[in-house]
Protein backbone atom coordinates (compact mmCIF):
# COMPACT_ATOMS: atom_id res chain seq x y z
CA UNK A 1 0.00 0.00 0.00
CA UNK A 2 1.39 3.20 -0.89
CA UNK A 3 2.53 5.40 1.96
CA UNK A 4 3.29 9.05 0.99
CA UNK A 5 5.70 9.50 4.27
CA UNK A 6 7.99 6.68 3.07
CA UNK A 7 7.75 7.47 -0.51
CA UNK A 8 8.78 11.33 0.77
CA UNK A 9 11.87 9.36 2.54
CA UNK A 10 12.27 7.63 -0.92
CA UNK A 11 12.95 10.29 -3.13
CA UNK A 12 16.33 11.04 -0.45
CA UNK A 13 18.98 9.60 -2.88
CA UNK A 14 20.55 7.59 -2.73
CA UNK A 15 19.00 6.14 0.62
CA UNK A 16 19.97 1.98 1.36
CA UNK A 17 19.87 -0.13 -1.83
CA UNK A 18 18.54 -3.47 -1.26
CA UNK A 19 19.58 -5.43 -3.98
CA UNK A 20 17.53 -9.00 -3.42
CA UNK A 21 14.59 -6.94 -2.56
CA UNK A 22 14.95 -4.94 -6.17
CA UNK A 23 15.18 -8.31 -7.54
CA UNK A 24 11.67 -9.80 -5.81
CA UNK A 25 10.11 -6.63 -6.32
CA UNK A 26 10.63 -6.37 -10.27
CA UNK A 27 9.70 -10.08 -10.83
CA UNK A 28 6.85 -9.42 -8.92
CA UNK A 29 6.08 -6.28 -11.65
CA UNK A 30 7.14 -8.77 -14.33
CA UNK A 31 4.66 -11.56 -13.02
CA UNK A 32 1.40 -8.64 -13.07
CA UNK A 33 2.46 -8.15 -16.75
CA UNK A 34 2.51 -11.58 -17.33
CA UNK A 35 5.55 -11.87 -19.26
CA UNK A 36 9.35 -13.26 -18.13
CA UNK A 37 12.51 -11.18 -17.71
CA UNK A 38 15.65 -11.93 -15.93
CA UNK A 39 16.27 -9.31 -13.34
CA UNK A 40 19.37 -7.57 -13.76
CA UNK A 41 21.27 -4.51 -11.97
CA UNK A 42 23.76 -2.73 -13.87
CA UNK A 43 26.60 -2.24 -11.61
CA UNK A 44 29.06 0.57 -11.00
CA UNK A 45 32.11 -0.27 -13.20
CA UNK A 46 30.13 -1.92 -15.38
CA UNK A 47 31.34 -3.32 -18.83
CA UNK A 48 28.58 -4.01 -21.69
CA UNK A 49 30.48 -7.51 -22.40
CA UNK A 50 29.56 -8.48 -18.84
CA UNK A 51 26.16 -8.03 -20.07
CA UNK A 52 25.52 -10.16 -23.19
CA UNK A 53 21.74 -9.67 -23.70
CA UNK A 54 22.30 -6.04 -23.21
CA UNK A 55 25.31 -5.95 -25.83
CA UNK A 56 22.93 -7.50 -28.36
CA UNK A 57 20.52 -5.10 -27.88
CA UNK A 58 22.56 -2.25 -28.36
CA UNK A 59 24.16 -3.94 -31.28
CA UNK A 60 21.14 -4.02 -33.07
CA UNK A 61 20.10 -0.13 -32.46
CA UNK A 62 23.27 0.59 -33.94
CA UNK A 63 23.01 -1.51 -36.82
CA UNK A 64 19.66 0.17 -37.13
CA UNK A 65 20.63 3.05 -36.78
CA UNK A 66 23.75 2.28 -39.56
CA UNK A 67 21.22 0.78 -41.59
CA UNK A 68 18.70 4.20 -41.77
CA UNK A 69 21.76 6.10 -42.92
CA UNK A 70 22.63 3.92 -45.68
CA UNK A 71 19.17 3.66 -46.68
CA UNK A 72 19.17 7.19 -46.98
CA UNK A 73 22.79 8.04 -48.57
CA UNK A 74 21.68 5.37 -51.70
CA UNK A 75 19.22 7.60 -52.21
CA UNK A 76 21.22 10.17 -53.01
CA UNK A 77 23.57 8.02 -54.75
CA UNK A 78 22.69 9.56 -57.96
CA UNK A 79 24.28 12.88 -57.27
CA UNK A 80 27.48 11.50 -55.89
CA UNK A 81 29.78 11.86 -58.51
CA UNK A 82 28.95 15.61 -58.48
CA UNK A 83 28.91 16.01 -54.74
CA UNK A 84 32.40 14.26 -54.48
CA UNK A 85 33.47 16.90 -56.95
CA UNK A 86 32.45 19.76 -55.21
CA UNK A 87 33.23 18.48 -51.88
CA UNK A 88 37.08 18.54 -53.10
CA UNK A 89 37.35 21.61 -53.83
CA UNK A 90 35.56 23.31 -50.81
CA UNK A 91 37.95 24.48 -47.97
CA UNK A 92 38.22 23.08 -44.49
CA UNK A 93 35.37 25.14 -43.09
CA UNK A 94 32.76 23.74 -45.70
CA UNK A 95 33.80 19.98 -44.52
CA UNK A 96 33.54 20.88 -40.57
CA UNK A 97 29.45 22.05 -41.87
CA UNK A 98 29.24 19.00 -43.68
CA UNK A 99 30.23 17.07 -40.48
CA UNK A 100 28.24 18.58 -38.56
CA UNK A 101 25.36 17.94 -40.91
CA UNK A 102 26.27 14.56 -40.82
CA UNK A 103 26.44 14.38 -37.02
CA UNK A 104 23.01 15.56 -37.27
CA UNK A 105 21.85 13.15 -39.23
CA UNK A 106 23.45 10.54 -37.38
CA UNK A 107 22.36 11.66 -34.03
CA UNK A 108 18.63 11.60 -35.60
CA UNK A 109 18.69 8.06 -37.24
CA UNK A 110 20.27 6.82 -33.48
CA UNK A 111 17.37 8.36 -31.67
CA UNK A 112 15.01 6.67 -33.75
CA UNK A 113 16.08 3.21 -33.96
CA UNK A 114 16.66 3.58 -30.01
CA UNK A 115 12.95 4.84 -29.27
CA UNK A 116 11.59 2.06 -31.95
CA UNK A 117 13.73 -0.34 -29.83
CA UNK A 118 12.20 1.09 -26.61
CA UNK A 119 8.47 1.30 -28.30
CA UNK A 120 8.89 -2.32 -28.38
CA UNK A 121 10.19 -2.74 -25.33
CA UNK A 122 7.15 -0.87 -23.87
CA UNK A 123 4.61 -2.57 -26.01
CA UNK A 124 6.07 -5.97 -24.92
CA UNK A 125 5.74 -4.75 -20.96
CA UNK A 126 2.47 -4.01 -21.45
CA UNK A 127 2.69 -1.04 -19.90
CA UNK A 128 1.37 1.11 -22.96
CA UNK A 129 -2.17 -0.18 -23.24
CA UNK A 130 -2.55 0.88 -19.29
CA UNK A 131 -1.09 4.38 -20.37
CA UNK A 132 -4.10 6.29 -20.10
CA UNK A 133 -4.98 5.17 -16.72
CA UNK A 134 -1.72 5.04 -15.50
CA UNK A 135 -1.87 8.86 -16.43
CA UNK A 136 -4.78 9.36 -14.91
CA UNK A 137 -3.74 7.94 -11.60
CA UNK A 138 -0.46 9.79 -11.86
CA UNK A 139 -2.40 13.33 -12.21
CA UNK A 140 -4.27 11.91 -8.76
CA UNK A 141 -1.52 11.45 -7.53
CA UNK A 142 -0.39 13.55 -4.36
CA UNK A 143 3.10 12.17 -4.65
CA UNK A 144 3.65 14.54 -7.21
CA UNK A 145 4.47 17.40 -5.25
CA UNK A 146 6.33 15.46 -2.72
CA UNK A 147 9.15 14.52 -5.76
CA UNK A 148 9.27 17.77 -7.29
CA UNK A 149 11.60 19.54 -4.66
CA UNK A 150 13.61 15.80 -4.22
CA UNK A 151 16.61 14.37 -5.15
CA UNK A 152 14.33 11.98 -7.53
CA UNK A 153 13.40 14.58 -9.58
CA UNK A 154 17.20 16.14 -9.94
CA UNK A 155 18.40 12.64 -11.35
CA UNK A 156 15.67 12.64 -13.10
CA UNK A 157 16.31 16.40 -14.48
CA UNK A 158 20.30 14.72 -15.02
CA UNK A 159 18.99 11.96 -17.38
CA UNK A 160 16.98 14.76 -19.08
CA UNK A 161 20.43 16.79 -19.67
CA UNK A 162 22.04 13.65 -20.79
CA UNK A 163 19.16 13.21 -23.12
CA UNK A 164 18.70 16.90 -24.54
CA UNK A 165 22.26 17.25 -25.72
CA UNK A 166 22.03 15.95 -29.43
CA UNK A 167 25.43 17.34 -30.07
CA UNK A 168 27.33 14.29 -27.77
CA UNK A 169 24.68 11.88 -28.75
CA UNK A 170 25.84 12.73 -32.55
CA UNK A 171 29.21 12.12 -31.20
CA UNK A 172 28.07 8.73 -29.93
CA UNK A 173 25.67 8.02 -32.87
CA UNK A 174 28.87 8.49 -35.01
CA UNK A 175 31.17 6.51 -32.64
CA UNK A 176 28.49 3.20 -32.17
CA UNK A 177 28.50 3.03 -36.41
CA UNK A 178 32.10 3.29 -36.53
CA UNK A 179 32.43 0.38 -33.55
CA UNK A 180 30.51 -1.89 -36.07
CA UNK A 181 32.95 -0.82 -38.78
CA UNK A 182 36.26 -0.83 -36.55
CA UNK A 183 38.61 -3.45 -37.01
CA UNK A 184 40.30 -2.55 -33.61
CA UNK A 185 38.42 -4.67 -31.14
CA UNK A 186 39.27 -2.93 -28.04
CA UNK A 187 38.22 0.91 -29.68
CA UNK A 188 35.02 -1.03 -31.55
CA UNK A 189 33.94 -1.90 -27.41
CA UNK A 190 34.94 1.74 -26.61
CA UNK A 191 32.53 3.21 -28.56
CA UNK A 192 29.82 0.59 -28.10
CA UNK A 193 29.97 1.46 -24.74
CA UNK A 194 29.69 4.98 -24.58
CA UNK A 195 26.50 4.15 -27.03
CA UNK A 196 24.57 1.63 -24.22
CA UNK A 197 25.18 4.62 -22.06
CA UNK A 198 23.64 7.11 -24.31
CA UNK A 199 20.73 4.24 -25.45
CA UNK A 200 19.86 3.68 -20.99
CA UNK A 201 19.65 7.38 -20.64
CA UNK A 202 16.70 7.92 -22.61
CA UNK A 203 13.78 9.87 -21.21
CA UNK A 204 9.83 9.28 -21.70
CA UNK A 205 7.41 9.14 -19.15
CA UNK A 206 7.14 5.50 -19.20
CA UNK A 207 10.83 5.06 -19.81
CA UNK A 208 11.00 3.56 -16.53
CA UNK A 209 11.99 6.06 -14.14
CA UNK A 210 11.05 4.78 -10.51
CA UNK A 211 10.00 7.53 -9.18
CA UNK A 212 7.57 8.63 -11.80
CA UNK A 213 5.85 5.45 -12.11
CA UNK A 214 5.28 5.19 -8.21
CA UNK A 215 3.18 8.14 -8.89
CA UNK A 216 0.96 6.47 -10.60
CA UNK A 217 0.73 4.11 -7.88
CA UNK A 218 -0.36 6.46 -5.47
CA UNK A 219 -2.79 7.68 -7.89
CA UNK A 220 -4.12 4.13 -8.70
CA UNK A 221 -4.82 3.67 -5.01
CA UNK A 222 -6.48 7.05 -4.31
CA UNK A 223 -8.77 6.28 -7.40
CA UNK A 224 -8.99 2.55 -6.88
CA UNK A 225 -7.57 1.46 -10.07
CA UNK A 226 -7.13 -2.23 -9.42
CA UNK A 227 -5.45 -3.11 -12.50
CA UNK A 228 -2.95 -0.45 -12.54
CA UNK A 229 -2.28 -1.15 -8.56
CA UNK A 230 -1.51 -5.10 -9.38
CA UNK A 231 1.31 -4.14 -11.73
CA UNK A 232 2.86 -0.43 -10.28
CA UNK A 233 2.35 -1.89 -6.79
CA UNK A 234 5.77 -3.96 -6.85
CA UNK A 235 7.26 -1.23 -9.09
CA UNK A 236 6.50 1.34 -6.04
CA UNK A 237 9.01 -1.22 -3.87
CA UNK A 238 11.62 -1.48 -6.09
CA UNK A 239 11.94 2.45 -5.94
CA UNK A 240 11.57 2.29 -2.43
CA UNK A 241 14.14 -0.61 -2.30
CA UNK A 242 16.91 1.35 -3.86
CA UNK A 243 16.28 1.39 -8.01
CA UNK A 244 16.05 4.50 -10.12
CA UNK A 245 15.10 3.39 -13.27
CA UNK A 246 14.95 0.11 -15.80
CA UNK A 247 15.48 -0.65 -19.03
CA UNK A 248 14.40 -3.10 -20.91
CA UNK A 249 15.67 -5.74 -23.82
CA UNK A 250 13.50 -9.14 -24.97
CA UNK A 251 14.90 -10.94 -22.56
CA UNK A 252 16.45 -9.11 -19.56
CA UNK A 253 14.89 -5.94 -17.48
CA UNK A 254 17.88 -4.19 -16.29
CA UNK A 255 17.57 -2.13 -13.34
CA UNK A 256 20.21 0.94 -12.27
CA UNK A 257 20.30 1.88 -8.74
CA UNK A 258 19.76 5.16 -7.13
CA UNK A 259 22.90 7.41 -7.12
CA UNK A 260 24.63 9.76 -4.89
CA UNK A 261 22.83 13.55 -5.95
CA UNK A 262 24.90 16.76 -5.28
CA UNK A 263 22.61 19.93 -5.69
CA UNK A 264 22.56 23.40 -4.85
CA UNK A 265 20.18 26.03 -3.72
CA UNK A 266 19.69 28.87 -6.11
CA UNK A 267 16.93 31.39 -5.22
CA UNK A 268 15.10 28.46 -3.94
CA UNK A 269 15.07 25.97 -6.95
CA UNK A 270 17.74 22.81 -6.56
CA UNK A 271 20.48 22.85 -9.66
CA UNK A 272 22.56 20.15 -10.19
CA UNK A 273 26.31 21.24 -9.39
CA UNK A 274 29.32 19.76 -8.24
CA UNK A 275 32.96 21.20 -8.82
CA UNK A 276 35.13 17.94 -7.95
CA UNK A 277 32.96 14.98 -8.99
CA UNK A 278 29.56 13.97 -10.64
CA UNK A 279 26.92 15.65 -9.32
CA UNK A 280 24.32 12.55 -10.54
CA UNK A 281 26.70 9.75 -9.58
CA UNK A 282 24.61 6.95 -11.42
CA UNK A 283 26.33 3.54 -11.43
CA UNK A 284 25.21 3.51 -15.26
CA UNK A 285 27.01 6.51 -16.20
CA UNK A 286 27.94 9.20 -13.56
CA UNK A 287 26.70 12.51 -14.78
CA UNK A 288 28.70 15.98 -14.65
CA UNK A 289 27.13 18.96 -13.83
CA UNK A 290 28.28 22.90 -13.43
CA UNK A 291 25.37 25.12 -12.01
CA UNK A 292 22.86 23.16 -13.70
CA UNK A 293 25.35 22.74 -16.80
CA UNK A 294 25.51 19.09 -17.87
CA UNK A 295 29.71 18.98 -18.75
CA UNK A 296 31.85 16.29 -19.91
CA UNK A 297 33.54 14.40 -16.95
CA UNK A 298 36.97 15.51 -18.06
CA UNK A 299 36.11 18.81 -17.59
CA UNK A 300 35.34 18.21 -13.52
CA UNK A 301 37.94 15.35 -12.54
CA UNK A 302 40.98 16.67 -14.48
CA UNK A 303 40.14 20.77 -14.22
CA UNK A 304 43.77 21.59 -14.30
CA UNK A 305 44.37 20.08 -17.85
CA UNK A 306 41.68 22.13 -19.41
CA UNK A 307 42.63 24.20 -21.94
CA UNK A 308 41.09 27.46 -23.32
CA UNK A 309 41.26 25.80 -26.70
CA UNK A 310 38.85 22.87 -25.80
CA UNK A 311 36.34 25.07 -23.72
CA UNK A 312 36.41 27.30 -26.93
CA UNK A 313 35.51 24.58 -29.01
CA UNK A 314 32.06 23.67 -27.33
CA UNK A 315 29.43 25.15 -29.47
CA UNK A 316 26.60 26.16 -26.80
CA UNK A 317 27.65 29.37 -25.19
CA UNK A 318 26.24 28.25 -21.58
CA UNK A 319 28.60 25.15 -21.58
CA UNK A 320 31.42 27.02 -22.96
CA UNK A 321 30.46 29.50 -19.95
CA UNK A 322 30.59 26.70 -17.71
CA UNK A 323 34.20 25.88 -18.99
CA UNK A 324 35.18 29.13 -18.52
CA UNK A 325 34.20 29.03 -15.00
CA UNK A 326 35.59 26.06 -13.99
CA UNK A 327 39.29 27.28 -15.24
CA UNK A 328 38.34 30.74 -14.97
CA UNK A 329 37.75 33.66 -17.18
CA UNK A 330 41.14 34.74 -16.19
CA UNK A 331 42.64 31.79 -16.80
CA UNK A 332 41.00 31.47 -20.66
CA UNK A 333 41.89 34.56 -21.51
CA UNK A 334 45.16 34.94 -20.36
CA UNK A 335 45.73 31.29 -21.44
CA UNK A 336 45.73 32.66 -24.92
CA UNK A 337 47.64 35.50 -24.27
CA UNK A 338 44.39 37.69 -24.45
CA UNK A 339 45.59 41.90 -24.60
CA UNK A 340 42.47 44.30 -23.52
CA UNK A 341 41.72 46.35 -26.24
CA UNK A 342 38.71 48.45 -24.69
CA UNK A 343 37.03 48.45 -21.62
CA UNK A 344 33.57 50.59 -21.71
CA UNK A 345 32.55 52.09 -18.30
CA UNK A 346 29.70 49.59 -18.44
CA UNK A 347 29.93 46.32 -17.40
CA UNK A 348 26.71 45.60 -19.10
CA UNK A 349 28.63 46.67 -22.45
CA UNK A 350 31.72 44.82 -20.94
CA UNK A 351 35.54 44.96 -21.93
CA UNK A 352 37.21 43.72 -25.22
CA UNK A 353 40.20 41.47 -25.75
CA UNK A 354 42.17 40.03 -28.43
CA UNK A 355 43.57 36.45 -28.42
CA UNK A 356 44.21 33.59 -30.39
CA UNK A 357 42.88 30.61 -29.54
CA UNK A 358 45.53 27.45 -31.21
CA UNK A 359 44.50 26.36 -33.95
CA UNK A 360 42.30 29.35 -34.59
CA UNK A 361 42.34 32.70 -35.91
CA UNK A 362 42.89 35.40 -33.37
CA UNK A 363 39.98 37.47 -32.87
CA UNK A 364 38.09 39.75 -30.16
CA UNK A 365 36.57 38.32 -26.70
CA UNK A 366 33.98 40.12 -25.12
CA UNK A 367 33.90 40.00 -21.90
CA UNK A 368 30.65 40.96 -20.39
CA UNK A 369 27.71 41.07 -17.67
CA UNK A 370 24.37 39.85 -18.23
CA UNK A 371 20.62 40.17 -16.87
CA UNK A 372 21.00 37.03 -14.72
CA UNK A 373 24.56 38.93 -13.30
CA UNK A 374 26.99 36.02 -14.71
CA UNK A 375 29.87 37.01 -16.88
CA UNK A 376 30.05 35.74 -20.04
CA UNK A 377 32.83 35.85 -23.44
CA UNK A 378 31.09 36.06 -26.48
CA UNK A 379 33.97 35.57 -29.80
CA UNK A 380 33.35 38.28 -31.92
CA UNK A 381 34.81 39.23 -35.15
CA UNK A 382 38.77 40.10 -35.46
CA UNK A 383 37.92 43.59 -37.14
CA UNK A 384 35.76 44.52 -33.87
CA UNK A 385 38.16 47.64 -31.76
CA UNK A 386 35.77 48.79 -28.87
CA UNK A 387 33.70 46.90 -26.61
CA UNK A 388 30.67 48.98 -27.72
CA UNK A 389 31.22 48.62 -31.27
CA UNK A 390 31.20 44.22 -30.07
CA UNK A 391 28.31 44.65 -29.18
CA UNK A 392 26.63 46.33 -31.89
CA UNK A 393 28.42 43.78 -33.98
CA UNK A 394 26.74 41.01 -31.69
CA UNK A 395 23.31 42.01 -32.85
CA UNK A 396 24.42 42.03 -36.02
CA UNK A 397 23.63 45.96 -36.64
CA UNK A 398 26.17 48.76 -37.74
CA UNK A 399 27.22 50.66 -34.93
CA UNK A 400 25.66 53.87 -36.38
CA UNK A 401 22.11 51.99 -35.51
CA UNK A 402 22.59 50.35 -32.73
CA UNK A 403 21.12 51.85 -29.43
CA UNK A 404 21.80 51.04 -25.63
CA UNK A 405 19.25 48.69 -24.23
CA UNK A 406 16.96 50.80 -21.72
CA UNK A 407 16.56 47.44 -19.87
CA UNK A 408 18.75 44.09 -19.30
CA UNK A 409 16.61 41.04 -18.80
CA UNK B 1 8.31 38.87 -9.76
CA UNK B 2 10.04 41.46 -11.14
CA UNK B 3 8.95 42.82 -14.62
CA UNK B 4 11.31 45.00 -16.78
CA UNK B 5 9.58 47.97 -18.85
CA UNK B 6 10.72 49.85 -21.61
CA UNK B 7 10.26 52.33 -24.26
CA UNK B 8 12.17 50.94 -27.63
CA UNK B 9 15.08 48.82 -26.68
CA UNK B 10 15.58 46.31 -24.34
CA UNK B 11 17.56 42.88 -24.14
CA UNK B 12 16.88 39.69 -22.59
CA UNK B 13 19.72 37.19 -22.87
CA UNK B 14 20.70 36.93 -26.63
CA UNK B 15 18.26 38.78 -27.58
CA UNK B 16 17.21 42.40 -28.12
CA UNK B 17 13.90 43.49 -28.82
CA UNK B 18 13.07 46.99 -30.50
CA UNK B 19 10.01 48.60 -30.66
CA UNK B 20 8.77 49.72 -34.09
CA UNK B 21 7.79 52.88 -35.21
CA UNK B 22 6.45 51.34 -38.77
CA UNK B 23 5.52 48.33 -39.28
CA UNK B 24 6.57 45.94 -41.84
CA UNK B 25 4.37 44.19 -44.31
CA UNK B 26 4.13 40.75 -45.84
CA UNK B 27 7.42 40.00 -44.74
CA UNK B 28 8.56 36.27 -43.00
CA UNK B 29 6.81 33.28 -41.84
CA UNK B 30 4.42 32.89 -39.30
CA UNK B 31 5.75 31.18 -36.43
CA UNK B 32 2.96 28.52 -34.90
CA UNK B 33 2.79 28.21 -30.93
CA UNK B 34 4.11 25.34 -29.14
CA UNK B 35 2.18 24.19 -25.80
CA UNK B 36 0.40 27.87 -25.99
CA UNK B 37 3.54 29.87 -26.50
CA UNK B 38 5.43 31.44 -29.34
CA UNK B 39 9.21 30.63 -29.13
CA UNK B 40 10.65 34.02 -29.83
CA UNK B 41 14.20 32.78 -28.74
CA UNK B 42 15.15 29.07 -29.10
CA UNK B 43 17.33 27.36 -27.08
CA UNK B 44 18.84 24.32 -27.71
CA UNK B 45 18.76 22.86 -23.76
CA UNK B 46 15.21 24.22 -23.62
CA UNK B 47 15.06 27.47 -21.81
CA UNK B 48 13.51 28.64 -24.30
CA UNK B 49 12.36 32.82 -24.62
CA UNK B 50 8.32 33.05 -25.30
CA UNK B 51 5.29 35.11 -25.08
CA UNK B 52 1.75 34.04 -24.83
CA UNK B 53 0.04 32.85 -28.28
CA UNK B 54 -2.90 34.27 -27.32
CA UNK B 55 -1.17 37.98 -27.40
CA UNK B 56 0.71 38.27 -30.01
CA UNK B 57 1.57 36.62 -33.72
CA UNK B 58 5.49 36.11 -34.55
CA UNK B 59 7.01 35.85 -38.37
CA UNK B 60 10.44 34.70 -38.93
CA UNK B 61 12.35 36.69 -41.22
CA UNK B 62 15.82 34.90 -40.82
CA UNK B 63 17.79 32.83 -38.47
CA UNK B 64 18.35 36.14 -36.83
CA UNK B 65 15.37 38.28 -37.11
CA UNK B 66 12.12 37.99 -36.03
CA UNK B 67 9.13 40.14 -35.99
CA UNK B 68 6.43 40.21 -32.98
CA UNK B 69 2.97 41.47 -33.34
CA UNK B 70 1.57 42.68 -29.43
CA UNK B 71 -1.88 42.34 -29.98
CA UNK B 72 -2.38 42.50 -25.91
CA UNK B 73 -0.62 43.61 -23.37
CA UNK B 74 1.79 40.50 -22.34
CA UNK B 75 5.40 39.83 -20.91
CA UNK B 76 8.28 38.00 -22.59
CA UNK B 77 9.63 34.85 -20.65
CA UNK B 78 12.32 33.21 -19.71
CA UNK B 79 11.85 29.17 -18.95
CA UNK B 80 14.56 28.82 -16.92
CA UNK B 81 14.10 27.89 -13.22
CA UNK B 82 17.62 28.63 -11.92
CA UNK B 83 19.70 32.11 -13.25
CA UNK B 84 16.51 33.38 -15.00
CA UNK B 85 16.54 36.44 -17.08
CA UNK B 86 13.76 38.66 -15.98
CA UNK B 87 10.93 38.82 -17.37
CA UNK B 88 10.01 41.99 -20.00
CA UNK B 89 6.45 43.62 -20.44
CA UNK B 90 5.60 43.70 -23.33
CA UNK B 91 2.76 46.68 -24.46
CA UNK B 92 0.87 46.13 -27.73
CA UNK B 93 2.68 47.36 -30.87
CA UNK B 94 5.39 45.80 -33.49
CA UNK B 95 8.57 44.42 -31.84
CA UNK B 96 11.84 43.16 -33.72
CA UNK B 97 13.58 40.92 -31.86
CA UNK B 98 17.30 40.03 -32.71
CA UNK B 99 19.14 36.92 -32.32
CA UNK B 100 22.76 37.74 -31.09
CA UNK B 101 25.65 36.24 -32.95
CA UNK B 102 29.21 35.03 -32.27
CA UNK B 103 32.10 34.44 -34.32
CA UNK B 104 33.62 31.13 -34.63
CA UNK B 105 37.15 31.51 -34.53
CA UNK B 106 38.10 27.74 -35.91
CA UNK B 107 35.86 28.37 -39.13
CA UNK B 108 36.05 31.46 -39.12
CA UNK B 109 32.22 32.23 -39.56
CA UNK B 110 29.29 33.64 -37.76
CA UNK B 111 26.83 31.71 -35.95
CA UNK B 112 24.00 31.99 -34.34
CA UNK B 113 24.32 32.41 -29.78
CA UNK B 114 23.28 29.14 -28.80
CA UNK B 115 22.60 28.91 -24.77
Amino acid sequence: MFDIEKYKAACVFPGEIDDSAVKIALAGYCAALKIEREIVRIERGWKLSDYPDLQRTIVEIARAARDARDARDALAASDARAARAALAARAARAALAARAASDALAARDARDARDALAARAALAARAARDARAALAARDASDALAARDASDASAARDARAARDARDARDARDALAARDALAASDARDASAALHRFAKWCIARQYWWDWDLSLISEINAGAHQIKENRVIAWSDPIYDAFLSGASFLFWTDKTLYWVAKPDIKTEIVNGSRRLHCEDGPAADFDSEPLYFWHGNLVPKHWIEAKNDLTADEIFKEDNAEIRRAGCEIIGWDRVLSGIDAKIVDTDGDPMIGTLYRGQIPGAVECGFLKVLCGTGREFVIPVSPEINTAIKAQAWVQNVSFEKWMRPEVRG
Amino acid sequence: MKILQFETVAAQGELTITKLTKAPNNIGIRVEPVDGKLIVGHSETGHHHVVDAECATLTRIDQFTALLDVIKMTRLDHLRECDTHPSIALQPGMYEFRTGREFDPFAETTRASQD
